[in-house]
């Protein structure tokens, strides 16, 4: 897996879109429901995954997919850049990358006898990072600020990122030699973690025979303009939320910080991502307004790799922790109350 | 979620769960004897919690087996109440019951009596009470009902917690009757096993319930000494009829248990004839130094109580009448029987008795009377007064001999009482006169204090002088005078007939009688030629006089200031009568006048009653208010929607179903939703309608910026459809629990806001 230097895609940078406007649901729902079928045509019976991707890209957060190799982490990535017009970079974490081979560097310009930028894989929309705890951490750190920040600063020049701007990065929970598991403050900077499971029986099958003839990566073509993308991102973040939907929201994350069995609970960037990414699921559902349902269907792939249990539930590694968080997160969904109307008290 | 064949109580019971619901059932009858024994301080003796412990268990142990080989809770609680009336009736029904468990209409005719008797022996007993047959009826049924209701409430309903109502009702049952009898010790005990109860099966509701029992606890321990009347106060004091079993010599303890103030129950018989029956225990014939003391012949062990010997000295020709008396002996022991002289059959019996050849005494070395329930024939007696005074003396008799070393001034005083009176009839007449005439004061008290307690040869003189005494100095004194005068005599010791309660059987002329501590007394007969023995009365104010004295005119009876027949023997003013024929509504009216400070205290026992009920309805009803309340909100289009959801909600939860808070209106809808499926027909798909419009009005208005367009008219009509559909598609039982004890209660308790937060 030598893919150092990064590998450099077409049309990765100086990508902006202009400021949108919402646009009514119903196109809203039609142009997702597009992407949605083009990423299926690639990632087969994933349908959970792919819309919390696409929600993830319309909250403009960052996703972590976590699985073992070879069950379409990568794949779903670039489809999901494939199916919209956007910039798309893939950075190959290994050990001995450096912050400079993301981030981009200055070179003296021999014939203008001046240094000039040459921005690196982290200028485009989409920028899928694979295998993140493969680098050093100091290497992680470069793209996990770029990430927050949304710009890049090299030899005191501040240069701003592409928007709209999406980090997809993938980790191997199951080898953990030489892999550098991704410290708490950072994995609280991606929005959601999804993992991708192993497809089911006939999904394999279908799969095994639309690939036997080619990639059908190479068939996508863009289905959503990016203007028509910053109109669907402009519509998400005016979905409405409800204060009631707030509270809610407010309370599960409450709950994880006073539980037991967690020793770290949510952040307050937690909980404002859980709102940000229940509003897109809510368009993606045609609603104008966040259900409860919307927060408690989010809060194991939101919260669920914030958390850090409390030494005996379940064993961390690499960041990994499994079944026994969801368990925990479940649990607490259970025991909150969801508030109805806006009355309090009542 | 979606899982609601699980939750739905009253469907079949997981077998995975029997173990705990015995484990559960164990707990419910520890904490509940636990709770019994902590009426010690009101009731004596232990006899009581045995029998009421095993009815407790007999109810728990029926309710575990029903519901472990039925499979369906309410089987259980059907099985303990079947169980608990065969229970009831095999100890209480006396012999009405078929084939001894199965009550019939007799059954409950003696029930309804036991019931009206136990009043009255709460009435007049103080405490602690003496566990007599009707207070063991009253305290099976209530142990058995509260052992139902427990069960019913852990088992079936499975809000384990709410079987610390009736727990609780048990445990203040002390202090009902006064504040300071409650025992601190059996309260925190029952409350430990309480608490494991609660623990053993811990819901999330049940917090909320054991507060709202705590607080009805507190509520009741105010409230109920204030409401409920006071009860006597027992007087510190002896053993009380215990002592009577101790001693093979009944007259050494009598004047004690006479001026214990306390009248215990002793037993109570019912006569076909008129009057009351004096009964006897034995008679004291013999000088041993300065005591009477009993004959005890030892070859009486072939005289069964089956036929016994004729009187002695009876001769035909004086008229008897045979009377049939059913005497039932409460606690009371003592190897000597009770029985009206001269006894000739006694049946119903337990254990071997014999009767003594001579005095007719019957008696046991073995058994003892306690408990005993039998039936005696005994002759009534009734010779004229020409016999009597036909009859020959007989100074050569063995009982005529003057006890050596007697003081000769008792010889004296006799003679100088008896003045010329002929025949040995007129003369002891003359000295039961001499005694009743008013010279002579009844009094418990001047004996003791003035030294001459007791029953030997050394109170007579001190008796005469200062002429106040009890019974057994009157009988005494009496006695020996008449040996004196040639006269054979001896004394009886036993019971005076008592009071008169109620007829029982209308116009049978079988009278009820109730005989407690205070009727112990002794007598004197004397015996003459060809009658036999023949009771005498001296002492005034007690009994009544045999009633040839009172027939025959011109005889020194007549005295119109002669007291005679008091059946109520703690008073002291005597009424005069022309004689025993005090009728049975006479005795009533004087009875009721004397024990009208009590009759408030037989309330106890529907009190109990009202007071279990009433805990049992107020959860129901206040379920009720609170829906009524929401349903005019949502008319009134306050917050309708949200109104409704709840209401919806908390009606699914009273129905058993898994309606959370913490369920999303869509996640509720869905799994109500399958519920409903569950049923097919018109309800149930209106219902699925109108849910579906319940939920989406309220994640609009609750959820989307509000567009306050609803009609809360039409939302409380759609409530309404989804509560029918519900309803109809639950089991009975749930159907009966919401209405009864909703689960929801726990809201009321805690108010919403707790949990909201």
């Amino acid at each position: 897996m030598k893919s150092f230097p990064a590998k450099f895609e077409p049309g990765h940078a100086e990508v902006t879109l202009p400021v949108a406007a919402a646009m009514p649901i119903e196109n809203f729902l039609n142009l997702s429901g597009k992407i949605i079928r083009t990423i299926e045509t690639v990632i087969d019976g994933k349908n959970e995954a792919v819309r919390i991707a696409l929600m993830v890209l319309l909250a403009e957060g960052h996703l972590l997919i976590e699985d073992v190799p070879g069950v379409g982490k990568t794949m779903l990535a670039r489809a999901l850049a494939r199916s919209v017009d956007l910039s798309v970079s893939r950075i190959q974490f290994t050990p001995d990358l450096l912050p400079a081979d993301i981030t981009g560097v200055s070179v003296f310009n021999q014939s203008d006898r001046e240094f000039e930028f040459k921005p690196g894989p982290v200028f485009a929309n989409i920028v899928i990072g694979d295998e993140i705890n493969r680098a050093s951490p100091k290497t992680q750190s470069a793209l996990l600020e770029s990430m927050e920040e949304r710009q890049v600063t090299v030899d005191g020049k501040t240069y701003l990122l592409a928007h709209p701007f999406t980090v997809v990065a993938t980790q191997n929970p199951i080898e953990m030699e030489g892999t550098y598991a991704l410290p708490e403050a950072q994995r609280d900077r991606f929005m959601a973690r999804i993992s991708m499971g192993y497809p089911d029986a006939d999904s394999e099958i279908a799969m095994l025979r639309t690939r036997a003839t080619s990639s059908p990566l190479d068939a996508l073509t863009p289905v959503v303009g990016s203007t028509e993308l910053a109109s669907m991102i402009a519509t998400a973040r005016g979905v409405f939320a409800s204060p009631a939907v707030e509270q809610y929201a407010v309370a599960i994350a409450q709950a994880t910080r006073r539980d037991s069995d967690l020793r770290l609970g949510a952040s307050p960037r937690a909980t404002l991502q859980l709102v940000r990414a229940a509003k897109a699921r809510a368009a993606l559902d045609g609603r104008e307004f966040v259900l409860p349902d919307d927060i408690n269907a989010l809060a194991v792939p939101v919260f669920g790799h914030r958390l850090i249990p409390a030494g005996r539930v379940g064993v961390t590694v690499g960041g990994y922790s499994g079944d026994t968080i969801a368990d925990i997160i479940t649990r607490i969904i259970a025991e909150t109350h969801v508030p109805l109307g806006v009355r309090s008290g009542g | 979620m979606t899982t609601f064949s699980a939750v739905r109580s009253g469907a079949a019971v997981p077998t995975s769960t029997g173990v705990a619901d015995l484990r559960m059932s164990g707990l419910l009858l520890i904490a509940l004897g636990i709770a019994m024994a902590g009426l010690h301080s009101i009731l004596a003796d232990l006899s009581w919690w045995f029998i009421g412990f095993s009815v407790a268990f007999a109810v728990f142990a029926a309710a575990a087996v029903a519901r472990r080989y039925l499979r369906a809770r309410w089987m259980g609680t059907i099985a303990a109440v079947v169980v608990a009336i065969a229970v009831i009736t095999l100890y209480f029904s006396d012999g009405t019951a078929f084939l001894g468990v199965i009550p019939t209409t007799s059954t409950l005719s003696h029930f309804s009596s036991l019931m009206a008797e136990s009043n009255d022996s709460i009435a007049q007993q103080s405490v602690p009470a003496f566990a007599v047959t009707s207070i063991q009826f009253l305290i099976c049924w209530s142990i058995a009902l509260t052992a139902i209701v427990m069960d019913a409430v852990a088992l079936w309903w499975r809000t384990p917690a709410l079987a610390g109502i009736p727990l609780f009702v048990v445990v203040a049952v002390p202090s009902f009757v006064r504040s300071e009898l409650s025992d601190g010790f059996f309260f925190i005990l029952t409350a430990a096993v309480y608490l494991l109860i609660v623990r053993n099966r811990t819901r999330r509701v049940q917090p909320g319930v054991a507060v709202a029992v705590g607080a009805v606890a507190v509520v009741g321990a105010l409230l109920v000494p204030v409401i409920l009347p006071p009860v006597n106060p027992a007087v510190a004091g002896g053993s009380g009829l215990g002592a009577l079993s101790e001693s093979i010599n009944p007259i050494i303890n009598l004047g004690q248990n006479l001026r214990d103030s306390r009248a215990i129950p002793a037993l109570s018989y019912t006569t076909t004839s008129d009057f009351g029956q004096y009964l006897r225990l034995t008679t004291l014939e013999n000088f041993e130094g300065q005591q009477w003391e009993p004959q005890i012949s030892k070859d009486d062990s072939a005289n069964t109580v089956k036929k016994i010997g004729a009187p002695p000295g009876l001769a035909a020709g004086i008229a008897t009448t045979t009377v049939r008396t059913r005497v039932q002996i409460a606690n009371t022991t003592s190897s000597w029987l009770p029985t009206p002289y001269p006894s000739t059959k006694i049946t119903g019996l337990q254990g071997p008795w014999y009767w003594q050849a001579g005095t007719l005494a019957v008696r046991s070395d073995t058994a003892s009377m306690e408990g005993q329930k039998y039936t005696v024939d005994s002759l009534e007696v009734d010779p004229s007064v020409s016999q009597l005074r036909a009859a020959p003396p007989s100074p050569k008799s063995a009982l005529a001999k003057v006890p050596a070393g007697l003081d000769p001034i008792i010889a004296a005083t006799a003679k100088k009482v008896v003045g010329n009176a002929k025949t040995d009839f007129d003369k002891a007449i003359a000295l039961q006169n001499w005694f009743r005439g008013g010279t002579f004061t009844y009094s418990t008290k001047t004996p003791a204090a003035r030294g001459f307690d007791g029953s030997g040869l050394d109170v007579i003189v001190p008796f005469l002088k200062n002429k106040s005494g009890y019974c057994v100095h009157f009988a005494t004194t009496m006695a020996v005078m008449a040996r004196t005068l040639g006269i054979p005599s001896r004394i009886a010791v036993g019971f005076l007939p008592g009071k008169a309660t109620h007829t029982a059987g209308a116009g049978a002329g079988v009278n009820l009688y109730e005989v407690s501590s205070s009727d112990l007394h002794a007598w004197p007969e004397l015996y003459f030629k060809g009658i036999g023995w023949v009771r005498f009365e001296p002492t005034p104010g007690k009994g009544f006089e045999p009633s040839f004295s009172a027939t025959t005119s011109g005889s020194p009876k007549t005295d119109p200031g002669a007291p005679a027949n008091l059946p109520a023997p703690s008073s002291a003013t005597p009424v005069p009568t022309t004689g025993p024929r005090l009728t049975v509504g006479q005795q009533q009216g004087q009875q009721s006048a004397v024990a009208t400070p009590d009759t408030s205290a037989a309330n106890w026992t529907w009190l109990f009653v009202l007071l279990l009920l009433a805990v049992l309805v107020f959860p129901g009803l206040a379920r009720r208010s609170q829906r009524r309340r929401r349903i005019d909100r949502i008319r009134q289009s306050f917050y309708p929607e949200v109104g409704a959801w709840e209401e919806l909600r908390d009606t699914a939860r009273d129905l058993g179903l898994d309606a959370r808070e913490s369920s999303t209106p869509a996640q509720l809808a869905v799994y109500l939703s399958d519920f409903l499926l569950t049923t097919s027909g018109r309800r149930s798909a209106d219902a699925r309608a109108a849910l579906d419009k319940l939920r989406r009005m309220v994640e609009s208005e609750s959820y989307d910026i509000p567009q306050f367009n609803y009609n809360g008219e039409q939302i409380a009509v759609a409530l309404k459809t989804v509560s029918r559909g519900l309803r109809s598609a639950s089991p009975l039982p749930n159907r009966i629990r919401a209405v009864l004890l909703p689960p929801t209660l726990v809201d009321l308790a805690l108010g919403r806001s707790l949990l909201r937060a």
